[in-house]
């Protein structure tokens, strides 16, 4: 099974490769800390996250995959 | 007596001859000098460099090869084509000699030298016949001091660890190298020079680490306040005293708290610190400080601080050191330093304490002393990179005598309606050793007008600003050195040039650090399929092992056995893999060639992309527009043909075309407007220049 997002092997029971994966679980851990200190919705964090120049390749990767996942 | 290149040949010629000038003879274009010592007839004969190299024992492209043996350079790599001549000469002029002087640098590498000449060149007896010399600058007086306390043999140590640490570096670069491009011609048929090694794998996995950071990051939100305070007409910036607001609303009330509200400055605190002069320098710290001030690679910055060393400018520049051995006339090397002018205010500013003591830093070299001037002045003039080493190297050494630098802090704590913002100041009292060490120390003064405890602060302004956590900061190369020195892996002498073939590999690019796909890739396989390879305790225990062999502590073959031991697994579980790891690096190229000759949108038709092509009458590389294929657009730029071409992502301010860098093995890396043909800022630069000459 491959990564949607770069076509490398999935990493083990993920739904992405190791490095989408790492990425994926840093913007699930941070989104706790985006809604203390803003209150947005998931949506609208995955939004901010794609726009932010800090945000780093992969996690921005995984945001726009889980966005275009929602907006399906 | 065989020096390690000809300039050192030429000064130690100089230094030991009795007689008005050294007899210079040449021969094949190799330069030697005949001189008199003490009535004894003597002949000094430079190598360049390694003269010998370690190659495979039998016949065969294939892996493993344990089997090595010592072989001239010249047969092994075109680039040694020139140590042919020295190799002959020196043969030629051995049968004549009764005795053998080792003077090469005096370190492993340059022990290393000298006993290859002897055994392989001189021939097997003259290892017997030979002393050692030691010095640590190429100084008259150290010379000749060196000359009269010879050691009455070889430095067996030295040289075996010198022997030992070529032997299996050659081991675990050439088995998995070979592994790696076999399994890529076997998987695809495709080849690429590709290489890791004992200390170039666990170097690349700390950068790979870094990179994963970096692109996995998420940045968190923050806020601060910060305000401006009016005080008699000039605008000074005030911190609130919580740098980071993790709460949207709480960073709005403070804000809506403070806004149109006045302050009482509530607090005074001042604070001396001593700011002790820095340590002498060692390679690593010379290297470090190159890199901050002028941005030289470590390895340019090895190359000129070598050319000042045979210059006899500078000590031996290959030190781990940072003690001053009470052998050194540091009052000697200043004095005669003052003959520059611009230094001799400064000089006799400290010649005039009664005592000289320098700082010493913790690590100690047995070898050589910390860098320093040797009081020597420039014979010839420096060209601009040598300019810039020999002054740092000289202020440093002036630095190391100074007086403390004493700075005082301000901290005024300014209450407006309940809450705290700060007004930092800080001056210099005491300039201390920074007077001599000023173009290179960044301390910037704030100075803050008369202020009193009670005395009300108005605001100019106050506001929410939002911010964002930052990832781990990249890389650089003086980082990447730094990182090996911590964690002890490779050698003074091979760091630079150990960071410089990550880069032309094609492993790593940019001045910040950047993995490529290709770097990745290479990480990746190898930690799923051989990470022994990756890991720093291996190549710790070897550099252990290493370290040893010099106090006589393990033999040669011991070592050597240990690590063939260590790395046959290795090979064999490579080699069950070999489809798979080189269909992964096969990947990896692929998305590398795309990625690196792709440069942009084309700025002519905006549509196609340009990418770097082969012409294929010439075989020569030129920029080109894809749309050229479908008859849109016929722009075509010719570029340089050597050099590995990076992408910048910048654009040239003066046409908007991209700029693409060039990176030349062992030159500087350069930037160029692709189109430098019509470029307008070319003909302004040349407008420029031709001003600057008149």
């Amino acid at each position: 099974m491959k990564c949607p997002i770069c076509d490398l092997n999935k990493y083990e029971e993920s739904d992405y490769c190791e490095n989408h994966q790492s990425a994926y679980l840093n913007l699930k851990k941070e989104y706790n800390d985006w809604k203390k200190a803003m209150n947005i919705t998931f949506q609208e964090y995955l939004k901010k996250i794609i726009e932010n120049e800090n945000t780093g390749d992969w996690a921005r990767e995984v945001a726009m995959h889980l966005l275009n996942e929602k907006s399906e | 007596m065989i020096t390690e290149k000809p300039s050192a040949a030429k000064r130690i010629a100089d230094a030991l001859n009795d007689e008005k000038s050294p007899v210079k003879h040449e021969e094949y274009g190799v330069p030697y000098y005949d001189i008199v010592r003490n009535g004894e007839r003597i002949r000094v004969v430079p190598a360049i460099g390694h003269l010998y190299s370690v190659a495979q024992e039998g016949k065969g492209w294939t892996y493993p090869v344990f089997q090595t043996k010592w072989v001239p350079s010249y047969t092994v790599s075109k680039k040694a084509k020139n140590t042919e001549n020295f190799i002959k000469v020196i043969s030629k002029l051995a049968k004549e000699a009764k005795n053998f002087v080792s003077a090469t640098d005096f370190d492993i590498e340059g022990s290393q030298i000298a006993y290859c000449v002897l055994k392989y060149a001189c021939g097997e007896p003259s290892l017997n016949k030979a002393h050692r010399m030691k010095f640590s600058t190429l100084t008259n007086r150290d010379i000749t001091e060196a000359f009269n306390s010879l050691s009455p043999t070889l430095d067996w140590g030295l040289i075996e660890a010198g022997r030992t640490r070529h032997e299996i570096d050659w081991i675990y670069g050439i088995n998995l190298s070979r592994a790696m491009i076999l399994s890529l011609k076997k998987a695809s048929g495709m080849y690429k020079a590709l290489s890791t090694g004992r200390v170039q794998g666990p170097t690349l996995a700390f950068i790979a680490e870094r990179e994963k950071k970096i692109r996995s990051f998420v940045p968190k939100p923050y806020w601060a306040i910060n305000a401006v305070a009016l005080i008699n007409g000039e605008k000074y910036p005030l911190e609130y005293s919580q740098r980071k607001i993790w709460i949207k609303k709480e960073a709005e009330t403070i804000l809506n708290e403070c806004d149109n509200k006045s302050g009482v400055i509530s607090q005074i605190q001042t604070r001396k610190s001593v700011l002790r002069p820095p340590v002498p320098f060692d390679i690593g710290a010379l290297q470090s400080e190159a890199y901050s001030n002028f941005r030289f690679t470590p390895s340019r910055t090895l190359r000129i601080a070598e050319r000042l060393y045979l210059d006899a400018l500078i000590s031996y520049p290959r030190t781990g050191s940072q003690k001053f051995p009470p052998s050194i006339d540091t009052r000697a090397i200043l004095k005669s330093l003052s003959g520059i002018k611009q230094y001799s205010e400064m000089i006799s500013e400290l010649l005039s304490k009664e005592k000289l003591v320098p700082t010493q830093g913790k690590k100690e070299d047995p070898a050589h002393p910390p860098i320093h001037p040797t009081g020597n002045l420039p014979e010839k003039k420096l060209n601009d990179d040598e300019r810039k080493i020999f002054d740092l190297v000289v202020r440093r050494f002036l630095a190391i005598f100074g007086e403390p630098c004493i700075r005082e802090s301000l901290k005024i704590e300014v209450n407006i309606n309940g809450h705290l913002f700060h007004l930092l100041g800080r001056r210099i009292l005491e300039l201390g050793w920074q007077k001599y060490y000023s173009p290179y120390v960044k301390s910037e003064e704030i100075i803050l007008p008369q202020l009193n405890k009670g005395q009300e602060i108005k605001l100019d302004l106050t506001e929410i600003i939002d911010k964002y956590t930052s990832p781990p900061s990249r890389y650089n190369p003086k980082s990447v050195l730094t990182l090996m020195e911590n964690q002890h892996i490779g050698t003074k002498a091979t760091r630079a040039e150990i960071i410089d073939t990550l880069y032309s590999r094609g492993y790593i690019t940019g001045e910040r650090v950047v993995m490529t796909p290709l770097g990745f890739s290479v990480i990746n396989l190898l930690s799923k399929y051989c990470f022994e390879v990756l890991s720093v305790e291996l190549t710790r225990e070897l550099e252990q092992e290493m370290d040893e062999i010099e106090i006589q502590k393990k033999t040669r073959q011991e070592v050597i056995i240990d690590a063939v031991e260590k790395l046959t697994p290795i090979l064999k579980e490579f080699k069950l893999k070999e489809e798979a790891i080189g269909q992964g690096l096969s990947e990896a190229i692929t998305s590398l060639r795309k990625e690196q000759s792709t440069i942009g949108t084309c700025p002519i038709c905006k549509d196609g992309l340009l990418t770097i092509t082969y012409s294929r009458k010439t075989h020569k590389r030129f920029i080109g527009c894809s749309n050229y294929w479908t008859g849109k657009c016929n722009f075509s730029v010719p570029i340089p043909q050597k050099g590995n071409i990076e992408v910048t992502e910048k654009n040239c301010p003066y046409c908007g075309f991209p700029i693409i860098r060039i990176r030349g093995v062992r030159k500087k890396p350069w930037n160029m407007c692709i189109n430098w043909q019509n470029c307008p800022g070319r003909k302004d630069k040349e407008v420029q220049q031709e001003g600057e000459a008149q």
